[in-house]
C-alpha cells in the first residue's frame, strides 16, 4: 500500500529534477505542472477520506493560473524579441 | 488492482520523463498532454471518476495553451537546455529526501492509506460519460489545430 503514496513522490521528484536541470522557460513551466499533478494525485490517493476536495480544487486553480501566467509572460517575451533560455534573461534591460 | 496501478504508474512516469528528453518543444508538450491523460487514468484507478473528468477538463485549457505556445516557439528555440545527468541526480536526491521524511512517520502504515471510496451521487454519475466525451473532443480539437498549423 505504500506504493500509492510513493508514486506521487516519484512524479514530484521528476518535476523537481526537470525544474532544476532545464533552462528553457516553457519546459520549466511544464515541470511545475507535473509537480502540481503529483500533488493532486497524492491528495486523491491518500487524503480523500478526510474530504479534502477543496485542496484538490485549489491545486487545479493554481495549475490553470500558471497556464494563464505563461501566456502573459510569453507575450511579453515574444514582443521584446527575447530568447526563452532563462540564462540569457540577465542580458536584457527592462 | 495493484497490477493496473503499476502499469499506469510506469506509463505516467515514462510520459513525465519524455517531457524533458524530447528533442523538440512540440514533442515535449505532446508528452505533457499524454502525462495528463494518464494522470486522469490514475484518478480512475483510485475510484474517483468525477475528479478525473474535472481534471481532464481543467488540463484541456492548460495543454491547449501550451500547445499553441510550443507551435509558436518550436522553430525559434530548439530544446538544448536540459542537462539530463543533473536532472537524474536532482530527481533521485529529491525522492530520497521525501522517502526519508515519511518513512519514519505513521502516515506510511497500511491502515492509514485507505483507497478512496467512490463518493459520487447517482445524479452526477449519469453525466460522467458526457463529461469525458466533451473533454476528449476538446483534446482532439487542440491536436487537430496543431496539425493544421504544422501543415501551413
Amino acid at each position: 500500500m505504500i506504493y500509492y503514496m510513493l508514486f506521487p513522490f516519484v512524479l514530484f521528484s521528476i518535476g523537481i529534477g526537470g525544474l532544476a536541470a532545464s533552462r528553457h522557460f516553457l519546459v520549466m513551466v511544464f515541470s511545475v505542472e507535473i509537480m502540481l499533478s503529483a500533488a493532486a494525485l497524492l491528495s486523491v490517493s491518500m487524503l480523500m477520506p478526510v474530504n479534502l476536495a477543496l485542496l484538490l480544487f485549489a491545486i487545479w486553480a493554481i495549475a490553470t493560473t500558471e497556464a494563464i501566467t505563461a501566456i502573459v509572460l510569453y507575450r511579453y517575451i515574444s514582443r521584446n524579441d527575447m530568447d526563452l533560455d532563462i540564462r540569457r534573461l540577465s542580458e536584457y534591460k527592462y | 488492482m495493484f497490477v493496473i496501478f503499476a502499469i499506469v504508474a510506469i506509463l505516467e512516469a515514462i510520459a513525465a520523463i519524455l517531457v524533458y528528453t524530447s528533442k523538440k518543444l512540440l514533442h515535449s508538450v505532446v508528452a505533457l498532454a499524454l502525462f495528463f491523460i494518464i494522470n486522469t487514468l490514475m484518478f480512475i484507478v483510485f475510484y474517483q471518476p468525477l475528479f478525473a473528468a474535472i481534471q481532464l477538463f481543467i488540463m484541456v485549457g492548460g495543454v491547449s495553451a501550451y500547445i499553441f505556445l510550443s507551435v509558436g516557439q518550436h522553430m525559434q528555440s530548439p530544446l538544448k537546455h536540459t542537462n539530463y545527468l543533473s536532472m537524474a541526480v536532482f530527481s533521485v536526491l529529491a525522492f530520497i529526501a521525501f522517502f526519508f521524511l515519511f518513512s519514519g512517520s505513521g502516515i506510511t502504515s497500511p491502515a492509514s492509506i485507505p483507497i478512496s471510496q467512490p463518493g459520487l451521487s447517482s445524479d452526477l454519475a449519469i453525466a460522467i460519460p458526457f463529461f469525458y466525451e466533451m473533454a476528449f473532443l476538446l483534446f482532439g480539437t487542440s491536436l487537430a489545430a496543431v496539425v493544421l498549423l504544422m501543415i501551413k
